[in-house]
């Protein structure tokens, strides 16, 4: 059980690493969607995680370390999911206002949950195994678990109406494929957030209380990663089965 | 909402060679454009030229427009003109660009 829930995470975090940079890269060319999905993956998945981690294993080390380290890693996930927005809406809506009304509320409500989280000094509440006591996490988890799951609906929709497109030749077979990877992706990451809120409604302490959680949410990971690099990293012999089945 | 060129320029063709008004015109190359999975403004002309083939006739005939298949094909080989043109880019072409080799390009098996 426990290895699942650390190769669950170490693969996750590795995943993100990987394309989140190789995303930066191939983003420095203005390619604004790169961008913003790179960002989103190495802030919000590899460096906020790493932090966040840092910061559990630090539960002897000063509030003032743990609170700096917790505060850095959370705002950075927050970052990332505003990229993940942002990303939604510069690709699936560029021109509508309602999109962009959404993203807009997003970002005000991403910021007004980080202040609220470091003011009311809950978030120390992801490093320690306290219970929280107010609302303030789950509400704030819930606010940041909105950007995957908007994102994974977009995909899974796009990946509706390509499969029209695959029937008249206009889509090649391995780009259909690889949005419902990404929805699968983003639909674990949101998923995951999922048990973290339940956990903090039922129990009010996080997944580091919970062994069976970690393991769920690990689990969950393990399937964003591998959807994540089958997408960004197909093999040959997937591509060649993509190619030989448009 | 903004229809891509290619998409008023169907629209407009279908105004002048048969009896739909303005708004049936566009509603349906909207329909049709749609049902093939297609955004109205980001279609490029060679995908608008396989739904003149492939779905519009059938569309049109619906609507009890005569000779819908060689309306189409007829509107069709008025598309070369936007051969050159750049579409704007669509969530399709993001993503056939977002994997690890870093390639670009529009379009699909066509």
């Amino acid at each position: 059980m426990k290895v699942v829930g650390l190769a669950g995470l170490v693969l996750f975090m590795l995943a993100a690493l990987v394309i989140g940079l190789r995303l930066l890269w191939l983003g420095r060319k203005r390619r604004l969607p790169e961008l913003l999905m790179g960002i989103a993956l190495f802030a919000g998945g590899f460096l906020a995680f790493a932090l966040g981690t840092l910061g559990k294993l630090l539960l002897e080390a000063s509030d003032e370390t743990r609170l700096t380290l917790t505060v850095l890693g959370l705002s950075l996930e927050y970052i990332g999911n505003v990229a993940m927005v942002l990303f939604a809406w510069r690709v699936f809506h560029a021109r509508k206002l309602w999109a962009m009304s959404v993203a807009t509320i997003f970002v005000v409500g991403a910021c007004t949950m980080l202040t609220v989280e470091i003011v009311s000094g809950e978030l120390l509440r992801y490093s320690d195994t306290a219970p929280i006591t107010g609302p303030w996490v789950p509400l704030a988890l819930g606010v940041r678990a909105l950007a995957p799951a908007w994102l994974a609906l977009e995909c899974f929709r796009f990946h509706a109406s390509l499969r029209k497109r695959l029937r008249l030749g206009l889509a090649k077979r391995l780009v259909v494929q690889r949005v419902a990877l990404w929805g699968v992706a983003m639909l674990g990451v949101a998923l995951g957030y999922g048990v973290s809120i339940a956990l903090r409604l039922v129990y009010g302490t996080g997944l580091a209380a919970h062994p069976w959680a970690v393991t769920l949410v690990s689990s969950l990971l393990l399937v964003t990663a591998a959807a994540l690099a089958l997408a960004f990293f197909p093999p040959a012999a997937y591509r060649r089965r993509m190619e030989r089945t448009s | 909402m903004a229809a891509s060129e290619v998409f008023d320029w169907v629209a407009d063709q279908l105004v002048e060679r048969t009896m739909l008004t303005r708004l049936e015109a566009r509603g349906t190359v909207r329909l049709v454009v749609r049902d093939a999975g297609l955004n109205p403004e980001t279609v490029a002309a060679f995908q608008m030229r396989i739904v003149l083939t492939r779905l519009m006739p059938s569309a049109l005939e619906k609507r009890r427009i005569e000779g819908a298949k060689e309306l189409c094909a007829t509107i069709a080989d008025t598309l070369d003109s936007f051969e050159g043109s750049t579409p704007r880019e669509d969530a399709y072409d993001v993503f056939e660009r977002l994997e690890g080799r870093g390639s670009g390009g529009t379009g699909g098996d066509e």
